[in-house]
């Protein structure tokens, strides 16, 4: 009876331990499908660089274009610093996202829909590059995408 | 008790080193009146208070959370060039790849539509004026750094300088220790 009673138990914990274990392994964050934060600064650069050489993004970016052609990358660098953090975020990485809201960082500046889809072209380029899954790329853009009411027309 | 308080007055009061007015001149110039010492030495002890204090709740602020994942990214350097004659795309992607290639460079892209070859790199690896002489040599052009002159700007400006925001941030990372 009490051998009975011992294989029972040990076969309880057993099947409830490995039921714990499927529990504890959640599917990996977009965050960690992308590659982690090295994978995504790769992007945030390529993505910077393809913003700076587009004509149709002068208009909003000049102050910061100024200031890279002046010699200065402070600007560029702080933007590079906010992007890593909203990306990251935004894909369920441990960033924190700590600069404007959408909305008072695009105030003012009247953005077009035209110049929204030439910005989110030049991000698809930079994930492009990199060979990022389409299942992946879809589901940042569709993120980020979410953002255009914020951004557009403020 | 109060005996030797008294006692101890008296004595301190005898061995009192007396005041000659015979010292030398230069001497007593330079000595500062004992209200003014005690007034500078006073103000030295309270700044020196007040900036360990400021100091303290520096560390302390750095330290609250933990640095976010942006401050282990290395920091890079950017430079815009205009390639005057950079129309055709080929010649665009052949830049971009060659200069993509080269080590130090972090991201590289070349627009035939604003004739632009924007890089971005790291510092200590490469150079904008090396990166320059590059695209140059690629293009067999003389490359200029980019002017956006004349372009009228759009939306509000932040009034603090972007360098004094990213040297605050820089040093609260450098002493956060979490
Ligand atoms: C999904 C789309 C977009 C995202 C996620 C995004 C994100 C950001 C972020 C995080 C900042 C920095 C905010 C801060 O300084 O605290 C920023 C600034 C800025 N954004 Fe966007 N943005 C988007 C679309 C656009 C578009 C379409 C334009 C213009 C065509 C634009 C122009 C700018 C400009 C000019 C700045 C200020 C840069 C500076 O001078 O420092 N953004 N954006």
């Amino acid at each position: 009876m009490k051998k009975t009673l011992l294989i029972f138990s040990v076969a309880l914990v057993t099947l409830m331990s490995s039921c714990k274990k499927e529990e504890e392994t959640p599917a990996p964050t977009l965050y960690e499908r992308l590659g982690g934060v090295n994978a995504i600064s790769a992007v945030v650069d390529q993505f910077i660089a393809n913003v700076a050489a587009n004509p149709k993004m002068v208009r909003t970016f000049k102050p910061l274009l100024d200031e890279v052609a002046a010699g200065k990358t402070t600007r560029v660098t702080a933007l590079r610093n906010n992007l890593i953090d909203q990306i990251g975020q935004a894909s369920g990485g441990p960033q924190v996202y700590k600069g404007k809201d959408m909305v008072t960082a695009h105030k003012g500046m009247k953005i077009t829909d035209d110049e929204f889809n030439s910005l989110v072209n030049d991000l698809v380029m930079a994930l492009d590059k990199f060979k990022v899954p389409t299942t992946e790329k879809n589901e940042l853009l569709g993120v980020l995408g979410g953002l255009k009411g914020m951004i557009v027309n403020q | 008790m109060y005996l030797f308080i008294l006692w101890r007055r008296n004595f301190k009061k005898k061995n009192q080193p007396t005041k000659s007015i015979l010292r030398p001149l230069a001497v007593s110039t330079t000595k500062q009146p004992p209200i003014m010492k005690a007034i500078l030495s006073k103000t030295l002890k309270t700044s020196a208070y007040t900036l360990a204090i400021l100091f303290g709740a520096f560390v302390v602020y750095a330290n609250w959370e933990p640095a976010p994942m942006h401050a282990y990214v290395k920091p890079i350097s950017m430079t815009i060039l205009k390639v005057n004659g950079l129309t055709d795309l080929g010649e665009a992607n052949e830049v971009k790849e060659k200069v993509s290639k080269t080590s130090g460079v972090t991201a590289c892209a070349a627009n035939p539509a604003s004739q632009l070859v924007s890089i971005t790199f790291d510092p200590e690896q490469t150079s904008a004026q090396s990166l320059t002489q590059l695209v140059s040599n690629i293009t067999n052009t003389d490359v200029q750094n980019a002017s956006f002159e004349g372009v009228e700007p759009s939306g509000p400006e932040c009034p603090v300088p972007h360098e004094y925001i990213l040297a605050f941030e820089r040093a609260k990372y450098a002493l956060c220790f979490r």
